[in-house]
């Protein structure tokens, strides 16, 4: 398996222990082939375990994730494993401790810090802002953050407005800052491995509903670099760009498609900043077509950013406006059908598609 | 209104304690800060530096008393935008800093900075920060890794009176205290958030006395005015700090000039500038020295002309340094 | 130590300031942190306060006196054998250069003769795969554009069937499949490149004299006089044109008829004129003359000038002939035909720059007439109707009175009948 493209998924389904219980923490299941059957939690988790292994100034800290072992149980086992020295449950005080991470990574640790949500990151936004993305450029170098943010980011299921956002944009906007979005458990570990042995701010954004989407992963190690993308499905007649959750959308949008004759070929660039523009230009050079898929909104989205690169780099090989699926322009509504028209589920692609491809 | 602080202790027999060799140096730093401030302002009216300058002159004697108990390979300092003096005591070199505000690339970070932003790796100064209240939690955040290295070292966080009103003064000291953290947080009271005075600002006066109490943590207030309660306050509030029991101190203190160069203060009267300029720390100590005999008035000319020279020498430094090359433009957006 | 006290800059925007009053003189010992001067800024008067100390050698420039920032105001020594002197002509030397007009470093003289201006190519060459010469309207994707020229398709043989009739890739593939559409066979179909709708304004060109025609001596003449003679005064209303328009679109549905706003303003005036004949008049120095007929000048331009036709007993006319009249005399005005008769006289002018879609405007009296009705564009603005904003026509109307002649009240109310006539023209017709 080459390490730079993603197994194959599996459908979603909680892997359950003989006694009924859903399994969490680092610990996959071997199988036969040699690999691993992990979740998305899971491969977090392996990749926390693995590199605080290997590096004792990684220290995690977060509200509930020592004790609770994680509103989301990404953390699961880890206050066993290493102590209340390294895995610290906090006060709800995010603008304290993601400050308190900042000052302890200028000072020889390696934080990663667990925002229970990322909606939860904005009390914290000054110290993300105005030091973590600055400090070493204002220091002329002399004080890299070596920092870890991670914890779910898009829509949970029916929380409404103020637990839904999607914050790709909003952080991928400022310099300084390194903005990774996976979509399977496999690239979620081999991500945070990396995120783990370098010298950036990092926003690490998972998504709550891609919690429980289970694969088979290699046992030995491996880690995925930034900035480089993958190809989730081949095809020939539109690009889809598609982000996080947003790949698995894609992908079902694809399979639709392709019943009406209209083959789609599926991108995750996997990280955000940096961005890998040559990988969907290559494939737009290809397939004439793009349609852009985010949970971030349309104005000044990820999708605006990328239909501009793709104009400054193949606006000659466009044959169609590129397309946009975003969330609609409103804050996330409680009711489940509208909560459903806001996000960009695949018939709303399936609809970009084909206004694409003149069809 | 002026300082609320009692002196409570023997200015006498802390001098002895500090010994003649100790005051003299913390005179010579205070000398240092100040001329650099003046002739820094200077500078800035003649526009050979812009943007913001926020000037220590009148305060020095705070973090200068603090300073002569600090180990900067254990200890860490951090402040807010008025962070000249603290670069200083760091013992950064006036040239590198002066040239930072011309904005060169011989300056402290490379003239990428300015005013607000002197730092050093090597002395364990953590900046320099221009966010009202932002460096609360860095300073909280280095109190962590001493205990998690087990270093036994301490950080000092300074902070305006204009800070304490601000959510990270509450997020940090509930931190500290909560987990222990060698943590010392200095308020330096000079009685106005920039035109604010604290009466207008602050639900108490006496922030650090009325505050602590809330977090479970020790309090000291002292003459921000006054070395030597500086630097006695610095020396119990330290040893407390280093057995693991965080401090909030408060400094009742004052600045001659405006909250910055463009800031004409016409909030106060000219009788209370005067007032507290009357009382100047700096005077103070050189009275003392004289009086003691470990000082001469020769000698104190000498003194004041080595640190008048060595300012001047800092500002032909600036001014001969080249800018940054424009390939500085989008280096360090990302470590190297 | 010699110490030179440069004008500071009290404010981020301070280049210069006065020096309002010196608190110190020569001689006097300035300790650091003292007020030396009080300097007025752009901003407030400030007190100076010297961060260097020692003894007033020299003041340089004066209280009162205006100051550059980083001039030299005055000169300190730190000790009693310095050479004042040799620091005055120093300080003197960058006062000069730092003074307005001094020798600092001028900006770059202003070349004898401006650079010739880059001017625009009238069309952009056509790129070689791009499609050249595409009739109005025709859209082709980018990609299509680039792979017809390589598949040798002539774009402007092949039916888009994109959004708006778009060319786009699968349509240049069908027709290069089908071999309808190759390059050079429909050359000779093809349309003319269309005309570049903006005009490229030159920023170069030189100056030159040209002697006034007599015509412009005329104008020129009388209006100075008129604007310098008559005390003007003016009223001005804006009127909700909604209507007007509704109306002048529905007359135009008649076959023959082809009535423009400007003689909808005509017959309006005239009726307005009967009812406030106070500005039916001409003034003659000792009497004013009161007219029953409205015969109204309207300002026609003309090459180099202008000239006022006149609608005889415009009141009696219904809107086809004001209309055909002013269409026949302005005809008449370009060509230079008009008899004097034709232009002599007149009770009232209108002058309409509305054609221009000017915003609003006021003109100069006609003499010996008392009064002109300026008639700007209808706009599309934003009215209140009903306590609610809601789209609307607006057109405003100045009106210039000769107030030896008029009053105030005399002209709003004859602006307020103008007003209401044109808000329900229908009253135009009857």
């Amino acid at each position: 398996m080459s390490v730079m493209t993603a197994p194959p998924l599996k459908a979603s389904r909680q892997i359950k222990a003989k006694e009924g219980e859903p399994i969490n923490g680092h610990k996959g299941i071997l199988l036969s082939d040699g690999t691993q059957l992990v979740n998305m939690r899971m491969a977090i988790c392996q990749a926390l375990y693995e590199e605080m292994k290997r590096d004792s100034t990684i220290f995690v800290m977060g509200e509930e994730v020592a004790q609770y072992n994680g509103a989301y149980k990404v953390t699961k086992g880890l206050l066993d494993e290493f102590g209340a020295e390294r895995v610290i449950d906090t006060p709800i005080t995010e603008s304290g401790f993601a400050g308190l991470a900042v000052g302890a990574a200028m000072t020889g640790l390696r934080p990663v810090i667990e925002f229970m949500s990322w909606n939860f990151s904005f009390p914290a936004f000054d110290q993300i802002i105005s030091n973590a993305s600055k400090m070493c450029y204002m220091t002329g170098g002399m004080f890299p953050i070596p920092l870890v943010m991670r914890g779910p980011n898009g829509a949970g299921p029916r929380v409404s407005s103020q637990h839904s956002h999607a914050v790709e944009a909003l952080y991928s906007h400022f310099p300084g800052l390194i903005v990774v979005s996976p979509s399977t458990p496999y690239e979620a570990k081999g991500l945070m491995k990396t995120a783990l042995r370098q010298p950036n701010p990092v926003c690490f954004l998972e998504n709550e509903m891609l919690y429980n989407y289970e694969q088979d992963i290699p046992t030995s190690e491996y880690l995925i670099p930034f900035g480089k993308g993958d190809i989730k499905r081949e095809g020939t007649d539109c690009t889809i760009v598609a982000i996080s959750r947003s790949v698995h959308w894609a992908l079902e949008a694809a399979e639709e498609l392709a019943k009406e004759g209209i083959s789609c070929e599926v991108v995750d660039p996997r990280t955000i900043k940096p961005l890998d523009i040559e990988l969907i230009a290559n494939s737009v050079r290809k397939t004439n077509r793009c349609v852009v898929v985010e949970e971030c909104y349309k104005t000044g989205g990820i999708g605006a950013e990328i239909a501009t690169q793709l104009m400054e780099l193949v606006f000659d090989d466009l044959d169609a406006p590129v397309g946009r699926v975003t969330t609609t322009e409103n804050p996330m509504p409680y009711a489940a059908n509208l909560e459903n028209e806001t996000l960009p589920k695949p018939h709303r692609i399936v609809a970009a598609v084909k206004k694409a491809c003149y069809r | 209104m002026i300082s609320t602080a009692k002196n409570t202790i023997d200015a006498r027999a802390v001098r002895a304690e500090i010994g003649k060799d100790r005051l003299l140096k913390m005179y010579r730093q205070m000398l240092l800060i100040r001329r650099f401030e003046e002739q820094a302002t200077v500078a800035y009216e003649a526009r050979k530096i812009a943007g913001f300058l926020h000037a220590y002159i009148g305060q020095e004697a705070v973090q200068t008393g603090f300073y002569d108990h600090l180990d900067p390979k254990r200890d860490a300092t951090v402040t807010s935008y008025r962070c000249h003096a603290l670069a200083i005591l760091c013992g950064l070199d006036p040239k590198e800093l002066m040239a930072e505000l011309f904005g060169k690339v011989t300056g402290n970070v490379r003239g990428k900075g300015g005013s607000m932003h002197f730092f050093s790796k090597e002395r364990n100064m953590l900046g320099g920060h221009g966010i009202v209240g932002g460096q609360i939690p860095v300073g909280t955040g280095a109190a962590f890794t001493a205990k998690y290295k087990k270093t036994g070292g301490v950080s000092v966080t300074y902070l305006g009176d204009g800070a304490s009103p601000q959510g990270t003064f509450h997020e940090s000291l509930n931190m500290a205290s909560l987990w222990n953290l060698p943590a010392i947080y200095v308020i330096e009271n000079n009685m106005y958030g920039m035109g604010t005075a604290c009466t207008r600002a602050s639900s108490v006066q006496d922030i650090a006395a009325a505050k602590a109490p809330g977090y479970n943590m020790a309090s000291f207030t002292f003459d921000g005015l006054d070395l030597y309660a500086s630097w006695k306050t610095a020396q119990q509030a330290i040893a407390l700090a280093r057995s693991g029991k965080p401090v909030l101190i408060e400094a009742k203190t004052y600045r001659y000039r405006g909250h910055s160069v463009s800031d004409a203060a016409t909030y106060r009267t000219k009788e209370e500038v005067d007032r507290y300029k009357s009382l100047d720390p700096i005077e103070r100590i050189k009275a003392d020295l004289i009086a003691e005999k470990w000082l001469t008035e020769a000698g104190a000319d000498q003194l004041y002309e080595q640190v008048v020279a060595q300012i001047k020498e800092a500002l032909d430094f600036s001014e001969e340094s080249p800018e940054p090359p424009l390939s500085e433009l989008t280096r360090h957006v990302y470590a190297e | 130590m010699i110490i030179e006290q440069l004008v500071p800059a009290k404010s981020p925007t301070m280049t210069e300031g006065t020096i309002v009053a010196w608190r110190v003189k020569p001689g006097d010992k300035v300790k650091s942190g003292d007020v030396i001067a009080e300097i007025q800024s752009d901003k407030a008067v400030v007190e100076w306060e010297a961060l260097d100390g020692g003894t007033v050698a020299e003041i340089l420039i004066p209280a009162g006196a205006m100051a550059q920032v980083n001039q030299v105001a005055a000169i300190f020594t730190t000790k009693g054998d310095e050479d004042v002197k040799a620091a005055v002509a120093k300080a003197k030397e960058t006062n000069a250069k730092l003074a307005p007009g001094g020798a600092a470093p001028a900006p770059a003289a202003v070349a004898a003769t401006p650079a010739a201006a880059p001017v625009a190519a009238p069309v952009a060459a056509p790129a070689a795969s791009a499609p050249a010469a595409l009739a109005k309207g025709v859209r082709v994707s980018p990609v299509a554009a680039k792979i017809a020229s390589s598949l040798g398709v002539d774009l402007r043989a092949v039916k888009g069937t994109g959004p708006d009739g778009r060319i786009v890739r699968r349509d240049v593939e069908a027709a290069a499949k089908a071999g309808t559409a190759k390059l050079g066979a429909a050359g000779g179909a093809a349309a003319k490149p269309e005309k570049p709708k903006l005009k490229v304004i030159r920023a170069d060109g030189a100056n030159s004299d040209v002697a006034m025609t007599p015509m412009r001596q005329i104008i020129g003449k009388r209006l100075l006089e008129a604007k310098t003679t008559i005390p003007h005064f003016y009223v001005s209303e804006s009127v909700d044109a909604g209507s007007l328009v509704a109306l002048r679109e529905q007359v135009n549905l008649l076959d023959g008829f082809k009535v423009t706003v400007n003689d909808l303003i005509v017959r309006a005036s005239a009726l307005a004129l009967r009812a406030h004949p106070k500005l039916n008049a001409t003034f003659q120095n000792n009497s004013i003359r009161y007219y029953d007929s409205a015969d109204i000048s309207v300002a026609v331009a003309i090459p180099d000038g202008l000239i006022t036709p006149i609608v005889t007993k415009a009141h009696t006319k219904n809107l086809k002939q004001i209309g055909d009249e002013v269409r026949a005399l302005a005809k008449k005005a370009v060509e230079g035909k008009l008899q004097p008769a034709e232009f002599q006289g007149g009770s009232f002018t209108i002058s309409n720059l509305g054609m221009f879609g000017i915003a609003e405007f006021v003109a100069i009296i006609n003499p010996p007439q008392v009064a002109i009705l300026a008639v700007a564009g209808i706009k599309d603005e934003a009215v209140v109707k009903n306590g609610t904003v809601v789209p609307g026509k607006v057109m405003r109307l100045t009106l210039s009175a000769d107030h030896r002649a008029v009053d105030g009240a005399d002209a709003a109310a004859f602006m307020k009948t103008l007003r209401e006539l044109l808000e329900a023209p229908a009253t135009l017709l009857v």
